[in-house]
């Protein structure tokens, strides 16, 4: 077992970013398509999800003129955070 | 002292000095320190560690055989600090978190409503929580009753070094907790980690106090004779509080002087 992190920051509002992680229609663009187990939801705040056998949790922080997001697992999964995060962030900026 | 144990759940400590590991200059001073301290259980912040590299404040502890206490340093709300617990149970594998849920940045003062909430949550999901808490009786009662394995009330602001504002605060904890109620945040040299057991503190936490000090190692060691001496003290009962002064020794059988007489008479010689 391992913890790691990914941050980014995305010009857009909380609730794009927001909307972009739970919203099932946004988030099959980033993650893919299946049910999620949620195991923390805390609006505009705090998104985990099991992904495999690891728990995978985004922190989002209002910044100026953006939102900052920290990503962090448990687990070292296949899965291409980085390219996921950059999908996140390109989603969210299209709610615009 | 060895049968003076610190017990937190099930769990026993022979030293009552918990470390933390924030603002040490190297990992080998650092590992220096926590060997001074003679701590057996350090708290580690999830957002600083990679339990995988190598090198790293987990492997140090490893190495010792000092147990991790992760916490949950720099979380705002309670969903936050729920997702850090659980991805330090799941990282480190352990069900032990230091529950640090923060009001701002500029004060790093707890939030009550947000602490309570979290550590509801987690002893829920079988957590033994340790709340960093504000020195508030009440709100100590309520995270007692809400399964908190231990109550750690803020002595004075993180990294203030302040010492204890509110002792009477602290007394009224201590007197009222059947969980071990430790010092958490604002010691800032051995004599407030000293003052807290006296207080009837079970334990001192600390971490600027030794990895800002001038010399670490020193006052690490400085802080371990402290904080037993403090627990020495605590058991030995401190004396009352007088107003007025009052003689350590007796006054019955002092000799009595007569003005009348000689204070002292030399025994009469007999000429040989």
């Amino acid at each position: 077992m391992t913890a790691t992190e990914h941050e980014i920051f995305v010009n857009v509002p909380v609730q794009n970013v927001w909307a972009t992680l739970t919203d099932p229609a946004h988030r099959q663009r980033w993650y893919g398509a299946g049910e999620l187990t949620v195991e923390v939801e805390e609006p505009m705040r705090t998104f985990a999800f099991r992904s495999g056998s690891g728990l995978v949790g985004f922190t989002l922080q209002i910044g100026p003129g953006g939102t900052r997001v920290l990503l962090r697992e448990t687990e070292r999964s296949p899965r291409d955070w980085d390219a996921a995060l950059a999908e996140i962030s390109e989603v969210a900026q299209s709610l615009s | 002292m060895a049968d003076d144990v610190l017990t937190i759940s099930d769990t026993t400590f022979t030293s009552r000095l918990i470390m933390g590991t924030g603002g040490a200059p190297s990992l080998d001073i650092l590992e220096r320190a926590l060997l001074a301290s003679g701590t057996e259980l350090t708290t580690v912040a999830m957002r600083r560690l990679d339990p995988g590299v190598q090198g790293s404040v987990l492997s140090v502890l490893d190495k010792h055989g000092i147990r991790v206490l992760p916490n949950t340093a720099g979380c705002y709300t309670a969903g936050e600090a729920v997702l850090t617990a659980r991805l330090a149970r799941e990282a480190l594998g352990t069900d032990w978190v230091k529950l640090e849920v923060i009001a701002d940045e500029h004060t790093l003062l707890p939030d009550p409503v947000e602490l309570l909430d979290a550590a509801e949550t987690l002893v829920d999901d079988g957590f033994t929580v340790l709340p960093y808490t504000n020195d508030d009786p009440v709100l100590a009662r309520k995270l007692e009753d809400a399964g908190c394995a231990a109550i750690m009330p803020l002595g004075s602001p993180i990294g203030s070094g302040l010492g204890i504002r509110n002792p009477h605060n602290f007394q009224l904890i201590t007197e009222r907790a059947t969980v071990p109620v430790i010092l958490d945040a604002g010691a800032g040299t051995a004599s407030d980690a000293a003052f807290a057991m006296e207080l009837g503190c079970a334990a001192v936490m600390l971490a600027s106090a030794v990895t800002r000090a001038k010399e670490p190692v020193l006052m690490a060691d400085a802080m371990r004779h402290a904080v037993e001496a403090g627990r020495l003290a605590h058991r030995a009962g401190r004396i009352p509080r007088r107003h007025y002064a009052e003689a350590s020794s007796p006054a019955e059988g002092t000799a009595r002087l007569d003005p009348e007489r000689p204070a002292f008479v030399a025994p009469a010689r007999t000429a040989t």
